[in-house]
Order: structure tokens, then sequence, then C-alpha cells
């Protein structure tokens, strides 16, 4: 007893020990087991190497000895270290069970409970909690029992079962105490899940209540953890201020009270919420140093996660092998789930991924209760060895997939792809389903990497369905067919509408438009001074566009997951508006690339054709290639290069006109509406030779679309003079002629507001403000990088991203700098650039070149167009008339076929 | 009585054939015609050796002109950029994130365009050759190589034009084959400066 005396008296507080003389080794047990839980939930560092000292420790009394194994394992188990807490915890047990404590030793058993849910032993848990709630309430213990299913709640919810979790800690809270620390956990609990189901409103209420009293009762661990829930419930429902300055809080208060788990925590949440809004570098600094603290805080569990979410990063920047990376740290059996759900998310970017481990991986999760997540693990297995040529297997794990109840939509588009891919009966069902899924997926991806690896599929998933279509062919196939090319490219540019307006004024939006200022100021580096010939573009630099980029699309990805687009109404409604709405003697034209062949999409008033030209998609991308060599070289070169040239270009039209126009009807037709498709963007439409003779601009009246959806809408809606004008310039020194186009259109358009030198936000309130919008100047245009094309005004660029971002009232914008229509490819296939940022803002018509123009070329063709708009008011005839004025100063059709004319071409003031 | 192939030829012409191949020539008039054929080649390659090319970029260039088949070059000259009033630089409305190049040699002139490529980090070459008087020098191909190994090949089509894509970025050296004569263009950065001229 002595000896015993002398060993508590090391490890405890004074307090513990009088209650060990007066009242005895239980009530002092209880005691030590209280100070441990406070310890652990105020001091989880100081109580973790207590925990481990206390655990090493031997007693004479045996009852002492449980329940000083049991507070060292509560120590532990809230200092986050679960390996050390549970034998610590089964000895307890053991050892008050050897001396009759059957209650003493159930009381230790409840925590086993949670950390049998930990380690997903889903059934363990069941089985002990079951068992303990019987015992406790046979010895009218209810608030005990009441315990074992909040704990056994925690188990379900840590095995995605959140239903069950719900319903057993609403029933436990009736028999909880108010104000006491497990009533707390389980109200802090019930948010997460309110939280979860989306009632973040809800969520965020009882959280901040729960740390109030929490705080009002000295639990101030409690406290921060309810406030760490809290900070992530803001984040989640978009509060990104808020949810900054409350991490911030967090972090700061728990560094003051010692509290590193705590404060790791909100770290790793804190730098995810970063990567969430784009400011991928500050994730990954915020990584490093919360890895960093967890492991010299011993919090592995925190290093882990840390380490898990720097991988994830790696992975949706492309980087190939970050599951590599991070499998050392993920080795131990008890990281086994953890690796599981790594593989999915990161099997998801990269393809390497071995589809047999995947599907063994997933199963693992299904079996572990992570249902959602090992089925969309099956789904990715499937669709891998799909790509690698295992088309039985591929199958068998899609029917799997799809038998499984409660499919998320983004699990079911994956596996309806792989099977409609496989081909059969019903192929053409599963990837109608695929695109079904898809839209309804579209933009409500609430992992990062899901997110990523959507828009990486997303274009196929669509493709897919287009070709089976086509192969079926029948009229219906046809409507539907294009319905799908409109949705696959227009439905792109709807992306862009998410984003759209700097909606509230929150930390997210200001990061993103940091960003944006950023990438445009980079613009300047790239011209090249006094050498344009040669563009300074050096690839430090371009990786420096390319990253800041990035940095800025992740942050639009995440604006369009807080304000999501809602997809219109059925997959045919496009081809069939069109169908309704144009007017007698107009045909549409859509070309699309497809996989080597050519397809012609032509559409009159209630016909819809199809047209499939084998195998020349190579040879008009090679046309293209050099049509564009040629429209970008010309400018610089200047007309002194021999018109040997010129002669070169000729045939790649006259070719092009053969492949493109010999299914188009030109007799009795009064207009064609055009939409093009990929390197097709790039075609001089106006320049184009007709098989039978003569240029299309002088055969027959002409627009360029960006597809069927776009054209109905346009037709559909009435035409009216702009209201109000506006002339922007943005000249330099070595463009006379840009200041005297600005002065003489301010002539023509009486009453327009003139800016002779034009500054970033006044050009973006112009075409905020005003219904027609004249641009005279510089541009840069970066066919890689489409996105950060830039137009120059005084006090720096002017980019896509800007224009995307801006709410329009412009109907009508004509473009006096180089490349105003030019489209580059961009991620996904997708073509990006201003012309169709301004029409998916609502800009009707648009008008300019394709390619670099010579300032005097410009200045001729813009006053060409303003003066005939000006007495005319017909976009139609301005635009021809225009072309035709750079015809006579220049009759290279090098020069002036690289005009373009977008959108509505309809004279104003008709319907 | 079975010629020597070009490997045979090869080890004559760098010293290493056997006694054997020497006999055969000099009983053979046909491989002896082959063997001088491919002495001009052989010797651009030294003068491309004694211009300290990279040890993979000389690999390549060697298989390259074992491609290309022996061929007695009668002029070569080297690409020189134009500068001056020929190029309409300073009025144009705009730039492009593409770099363009002219360049002079001999009766050519050669018009060069480097842009990003579809493959992220790559650049896409295309370019036209003519005479000064407009005319395209027939049966022409050009030869790309850079220093990381990378090498590939185009015939000009009847206009003069060539595309060579995904090019890697960094330096690299074009060389075009016009029937008798050839055409250097040594050290053209693609993607722009490199990384030390960035700085």
């Amino acid at each position: 007893m002595g000896q015993m005396r002398k060993r508590i008296a090391e490890m405890l507080p004074p307090e513990v020990r009088e209650t060990l003389a007066s009242k005895g080794p239980v009530r002092a047990g209880e005691q030590l087991v209280g100070i441990a839980e406070l310890m652990g939930r105020s001091r989880p560092g100081e109580a973790r190497r207590w925990g481990l000292e206390l655990a090493g420790q031997s007693f004479d009394d045996e009852i002492v000895m449980g329940c000083a194994r049991w507070a060292a394992g509560v120590a532990m188990y809230l200092a986050g270290d679960m390996a050390s807490a549970e034998p610590a915890l089964l000895e307890a047990a053991r050892r008050l069970k050897k001396v009759d404590r059957n209650g003493l030793a159930d009381r230790a058993s409840l925590l086993l409970v949670d950390l049998h849910g930990e380690r997903s032993a889903l059934d363990r848990a069941r089985r002990l909690a079951s068992r303990l709630h019987r015992s406790f309430t046979e010895r009218g213990d209810r608030e005990r029992a009441a315990v074992a299913l909040a704990n056994l709640a925690g188990a379900e919810d840590a095995a995605d079962r959140i239903a069950r979790a719900r319903a057993l800690w609403r029933r436990a809270r009736s028999d909880l105490a108010e104000g006491s620390l497990r009533r707390l956990l389980t109200d802090a609990n019930l948010a997460n899940v309110a939280a979860l189901e989306g009632r973040f409103h809800e969520a965020a209420k009882m959280l901040q209540k729960v740390s109030d009293e929490a705080r009002s009762n000295a639990m101030d661990g409690l406290a921060r953890q309810a406030e760490l829930n809290l900070a992530e419930v803001e984040f989640s429902a978009g509060d990104v201020d808020r949810s900054f300055a409350r991490w911030q809080q967090v972090i700061s208060d728990a560094k003051e009270a010692g509290d590193g788990a705590v404060g790791v925590a909100a770290e790793i949440d804190l730098a995810r919420a970063e990567a969430g809004i784009g400011d991928v570098g500050g994730a990954r600094s915020r990584l490093a140093r919360a890895a960093a603290a967890a492991r010299q805080s011993g919090l592995d569990g925190e290093a882990v996660r840390a380490a898990c979410q720097a991988a994830a990063l790696e992975a949706i920047d492309g980087a190939a092998g970050a599951l590599q990376r991070v499998e050392k740290e993920l080795r131990k059996p008890a990281r086994a789930v953890q690796r599981d759900l790594m593989l999915v998310e990161i099997a998801q970017l990269d393809s390497s991924c071995d589809p047999g481990r995947l599907s063994r991986a997933a199963r693992r999760l299904i079996r572990s209760g992570h249902l959602q997540r090992g089925r969309l693990g099956l789904a990715w297995a499937a669709r891998r060895s799909l790509d690698r040529g295992r088309p039985k297997r591929a199958r068998r794990l899609a029917e799997e997939v799809l038998s499984s109840p409660k499919l998320s939509p983004w699990a079911r588009m994956l596996a309806h792809n792989v099977l409609g891919n496989l081909g059969g009966t019903r192929s053409i069902r599963h990837l109608l389903a695929a695109v079904r899924d898809a839209d309804s997926v579209h933009g409500r991806l609430a992992a990062a990497a899901d997110r990523q690896a959507f828009l990486s599929v997303r274009g196929d998933v669509y493709l897919d369905l287009l070709r089976a279509l086509l192969v079926r062919n029948r009229p219906a196939d046809r409507r539907r067919a294009l319905g799908i090319a409109d949705r696959l490219r227009v439905g792109w540019l709807l992306d862009e509408l998410a984003r759209r307006a700097d909606r509230g004024d929150d930390e997210q939006v200001r990061h993103w438009q940091d960003l944006r200022c950023r990438l445009a100021a980079l613009l300047q580096e790239v011209e090249g001074a006094g050498e344009p010939r040669v563009r300074r573009a050096g690839l430090k630099l371009h990786g420096r566009i390319r990253s800041l980029e990035r940095d800025v699309r992740q942050a639009e990805t995440e604006l369009a997951r807080r304000w999501p687009i809602v997809s219109d109404g059925s997959m045919d409604s496009a081809a069939e508006d069109l169908l309704r709405v144009l007017p007698e003697h107009e045909f549409f034209v859509e070309y699309l690339l497809d996989r080597g062949n050519l397809i012609v999409f032509l559409v009159g008033r209630g016909s819809l054709t199809v047209r499939v030209v084998p195998a020349v998609a190579g040879e008009i991308s090679d046309l293209l290639a050099s049509v564009q060599f040629h429209l970008d070289a010309a400018t610089w070169l200047g007309a002194g290069w021999g018109a040997a040239r010129d002669v070169a270009f000729d045939a790649r039209l006259a070719r092009l006109g053969e492949l493109l126009l010999n299914s188009v009807p030109m007799d009795g037709v009064r207009r064609l509406w055009i939409a093009p498709h990929g390197v097709l963007f790039h075609i001089p439409w106006a320049a184009l030779n007709h098989p039978s003779g003569g240029r299309l601009i002088d055969r027959i009246p002409f627009t360029l679309v960006p597809g069927a959806g776009p054209a109905a809408m346009l037709l559909g809606q009435q035409v009216r003079r702009p209201k109000s004008v506006a002339i922007g310039g943005a000249g330099v020194e070595a463009l006379p002629l840009v200041d005297r186009e600005v002065r003489e259109l301010a002539e023509i358009t009486q009453g327009a507001s003139v800016m002779a030198t034009t500054t970033r936000d006044e050009f973006l309130q112009l075409v905020a403000e005003n219904e027609l919008v004249h641009l005279a100047g510089h541009a840069l245009f970066l066919d890689g990088l489409p996105f950060a094309s830039g137009l120059r005004m005084r006090d720096g660029y002017v980019t896509v991203h800007d224009l995307a971002a801006t709410r329009l009232a412009v109907r009508y914008v004509s473009f006096g700098v180089c490349s105003g229509l030019r489209l580059g490819r961009d991620a996904g296939d997708r073509y990006a650039g201003f012309v169709l940022a301004l029409m998916s803002g609502g800009a009707r018509t648009v008008v300019g070149p394709v390619a670099p123009v010579r300032d005097d070329v410009a200045y001729t063709f813009d006053m060409a167009l303003h003066r005939s708009l000006h007495d005319t008011g017909d976009p139609q005839e301005a635009f021809s008339e225009a072309v035709r004025a750079v015809r006579e100063f220049d009759p290279r059709p090098v020069t002036w076929g690289a005009f373009h004319q977008w959108g509505d071409p309809r004279p104003w003031g008709l319907a | 009585m079975s010629h020597l192939d070009i490997i045979h030829v090869l080890s004559v012409l760098t010293g290493n054939g056997s006694s054997a191949d020497h006999s055969h020539l000099e009983e053979c008039a046909s491989c002896r015609r082959d063997l001088d054929s491919w002495r001009p080649r052989l010797s651009d390659l030294r003068d491309l050796e004694s211009n300290a090319v990279e040890a993979s970029e000389l690999h390549n260039l060697r298989v390259l002109f074992r491609q290309l088949g022996p061929a007695s070059i009668v002029r070569s000259w080297v690409a020189r950029l134009i500068r001056g009033p020929k190029l309409a630089v300073e009025s144009v409305r705009g730039g492009l994130e593409a770099s363009l190049g002219a360049y002079q040699a001999g009766p050519y002139e050669i018009v060069v365009q480097i842009r990003p490529s579809a493959v992220e980090g790559r650049f896409d070459v295309h370019g036209q050759v003519m005479r000064e008087d407009g005319m395209v020098p027939e049966s022409t191909h050009v030869v790309l190589t850079s220093l990381d190994g990378h090498v590939d090949r185009a015939e000009l089509d009847r206009f003069g034009e060539f595309q060579l894509a995904a090019v890697p970025a960094g330096p690299i050296r074009m060389v075009w084959f016009a029937g008798d004569s050839r055409i250097d263009l040594e050290e053209l950065a693609v993607g722009g400066p490199n990384e030390e001229a960035d700085r």
C-alpha cells in the first residue's frame, strides 16, 4: 500500500490522493478518470504524455490499477492516440472485471465502442454497444446506457451510416442530462449531421449553442472543437469570410491553450478550404506546416490527413504517382480504410492506377460501411478496365455498381457510360442515362478531386452518346444528336455564367478577383519590347501564367460549385426550338470533327439531316493549321512576300470549301447560320471558296453562332437598335490610327460615351452599362491559355476571365484589336476567347478579326462597319460593307478573310 | 555477287571496314559509287561534331542521315534572320503567344512560326520555304533535332510548307535538304528564350 501511495503521489494531483486516503480506491479511480477527461479535452499534448506514463505504471491495488489504465486510455484517446488508447482500455476492463467491478469495467468499455468505430470495426462496435446498453439499463443507469448509444452513433457515423447515427444520437440525447458533456457532444454530433444533410443554418445555430454552453461550463476544448466544426459549416454555406476568421481564431486559441490536436486539425481544414477557393500555393505550405506540427505532437492521424490532402492537391494538379508518395504513411493496418479512400480519390485523376487493386480497395470500403466511396471506386475500376481493353471485367463491375441501392449520380454516370460504350441493344439507353446523370451532377460535387475528374470525363460522356445516336440515325436520334452537340459546347458556356457577376463581397470572390488582376498584370511581360516578331514569352513566364491561370480556374470551379447552374430541360430542346423558329429559306449548319470524320448537321425550317464525311478530319486539321499559319504570318510579313504565298492560302480555302460547303444548299437560301467547332473556328469563312465558284460572302449572307441553342435563342428574341453606344480606345504610339478611329467614330455615332484612353475598370464598366461597344487598340491572344488572353488597356489587361465575370448590358460588340474573335483550345477540348465569353453573357452580335490585324486594315474595317451600321441599322449589311472596304484596300483574302461576325445578323427593329 | 549494305559501307567510311569489304570495293564499281555518295554527308556529320553537338542529338542525326540516304550536297547556307522594313512589325494591333521568324538563306526565304501545341509544354512548328522568285524547291525534307533527343522530320508540300508537331521547349536545330542544297538554322529557341535568358 505504501508503494502504491508513493506512485499515485507521483502521478496524481493532491485531490485524488486525498480521495484515495479518505474514500477508497473506487472513488479515487473515478476521480482519476474525470481528471484524465478534463486534461484530454483542455491540454491534449500534456494528457497524452501523462497517459502514456500512467499506462506504464504498476499498482498493488487492482482497482486502482484498472482505473489508472482506464484514465490513461481516456487521456490518450482524447489526445488522438488511438493506437495506445485501445490496449489501455481493454486492459482496464479486464482488470476491473477480474475484481468483480463489472460496472466500472463497462464504463471503461464505453470508449471502446468509439474506438472500434474509428477502426471501421462496425460489427464489433455494435455488439459491444448493445451489451453495454443492456447492462446499464438493467442497473437503472439510463445516462450511461445513453452514452453507449451515443458512442455507437459515432461508430455508425464513421462508417457513413448517417441516418442510423442520427437516430441513435437523438435517442441518446433524451436520456442525457442537460448541460452535461455527453449531451453537448451529442448536440455537436447532431449539428454535424444537419450540416451533412445541407441544413447549414440549423447546424450553425446548434454548434454556436454548444460552443457557448461549453465555454460557460469551462469546457474550452469542447468549445474549440465545436467552433472548428462551425467554421466548416460556414464555409460549406458559402460564408467564406466568417469561416476563415473563425479558423484563424481557433488556431490562435488552441495555440494559447496548448491544444495541439485542435490547432492542427484547424490548420488542415483551413488548408483544404484555401485550396477550394483556389489558393493552392497557400494550402500547400499550410499543409506542410500542419504535417510537421502533427508529427511533433505525435498526432499520427492528423499527420496522415495532412499528407493525404497534399497528395490530393498534387493529383489535381496532374502529377502522377501522388498515391505512391503517401502510401508509406498509410501502410499501417490501422490506416487501411484511409489508404483505400485515398486510392479511390486519386484513381479518378491518375489513369495509371491498377483497376484490380482499385476494385479490391472499393470492396473493402463497402464492407467497412463506406458505401458511396466504395461504389465510386468500383465505377472507376470499371472505367479503367474498359480503358485497358478488358470489356468483360468492365461490364461486370459496372453492372455491380448499378445494382446498388441509393447510388450517387456521379458513380451512376460512370457505370452507365461504361455499359453504353460496351455496345449491345441497351447501349444508347445507358449513354442517355449517363448524360442525364452528368447534368444532375454538374457543379454539385463536394470533393475537389471528384470535381476535377468530372470535368475531365464529361466531354466524353456527351460525345459517346452523340456518336451512338448518329450510328442508329433515326429522325429523333438526329434531333437529339444536335441537342447533344449544343449541350456539349453551350453547356460549357453556361459554366461561365455560374461565375458571372461578383456576388457579394466575400473572401473567395476577393481572392478570385486578386488572382485575375495578377494574371492581367503578368500579360504585360509577354509582350516583347521592340521585337514583336519573336514574343518574349519564355518558358519561365509561360509557366507562371499557366500556374496562375490554373489557380484562377480552381477558384472559379469552387465559385461555380457554390452557385451552380441548373441545366435546362430536355436534350432535344435545342433542335426542336431551332426547327420551330428558323425562318423560311434560312439554314443552320453545324460542323463537328469527331474520330477522323466530319459530321455536318443541316437544319432547315422543319427538317434536319446529318451527313458524316468519313476520314477527312485529319486533312481538315492540316488545312486549318496552314490557314492559321498564313493568317497569323501575313500580317507581319506584309504584302512584299510574294503572291506565291497567297496562292497557297487560296488553294487551302478552295479545298476547305469543297469539304465543308458541298452539302450546303445555296440556291434560294437567304441566310446561313454556321456553327463551327474546334479548329474550324479559325476558318476565314468570308473568303471560303464555294465549290460552284465565288467566295462565301459573295454568294450568301451568313453569320457564325456557338450552336443550335444560341441560334434558336437569338431567333426567338426581338431585335432592336442599341440604346446606348460607347467607344473605347487604348492606343499606343505605334498605332497612330487608333486615336483617329475613336475621334471619327465618335462623330459618326453621335451621343456615344467616348474614352480615348480606357482603363481596365472603365472598359468593364462600358460593357456593363452600354448596349453597343467598340474597342480600338491592342490585344494579346494566348492560344495555349485562351482564358488568360487580354485586351490591353491603359493600366493593364482585361482578360477573358474578366469578361466572363462581368454582368453585361452590351448587345453588339466590335473589336478593332487583333484576334478579338479568335478562339483557343482550352482544357477538356473546350475552346475559349473573348467572343464566347461575351456571347455567353448576353451579347447578341460580336464582330472583329480572328487573327492579328494591321492598324490601317483595322481602321478601314471599323470605319466602314460603323458608318454602315449607323446608316442602315443592319449588322449583316454593315459586316459585308466593312469586308468590301478592306477588300478594296487590300484585295488579298488573307487580309479581309480574317474578319468574322458572330451572333445575330438581323436588321435592328425587325422581329 | 552481293553488294555491301549500308552498315558495311559506313564501316568502311569510318575506318572500321573489314578486309573483305575493301576487297569487294576494289572489284565493284557500283559499291564504290555508293561509298562516294556517302562521303559529303559524313563530312557534314563531322562538321556537326566539331560544333560540339550533344551526343544524343548527334545520335539522332546519324539515324536521320541514314534514313535520308546518301546525297551529294553541293551548296549549303546558314539561315540568317531578316530584320528591317520588310516586316510590318510596328503597326499591328496586338500579338500572339506564337513567335514568327523570317530567314534568308542563299536564294531561299524561310518563315518559321512556333506556337503552343495542344500538348502542354510542347510547341508546334509550322513554316514555309520558298525561293525568292516564288518557286517552291522540289522534294525538300526538313529535319528538326533538339538537345533532349527529340527528333522529327517532315516533307515540304507543293507550297513549300511543313508542320512539326509537339516539339519540346528549348533550343532546336533545323536542317532543310532541297536537292543538292542544304540550309542550316541553328539554335532557334522553341517556347521563347530559355530559362537562362529569362533571368
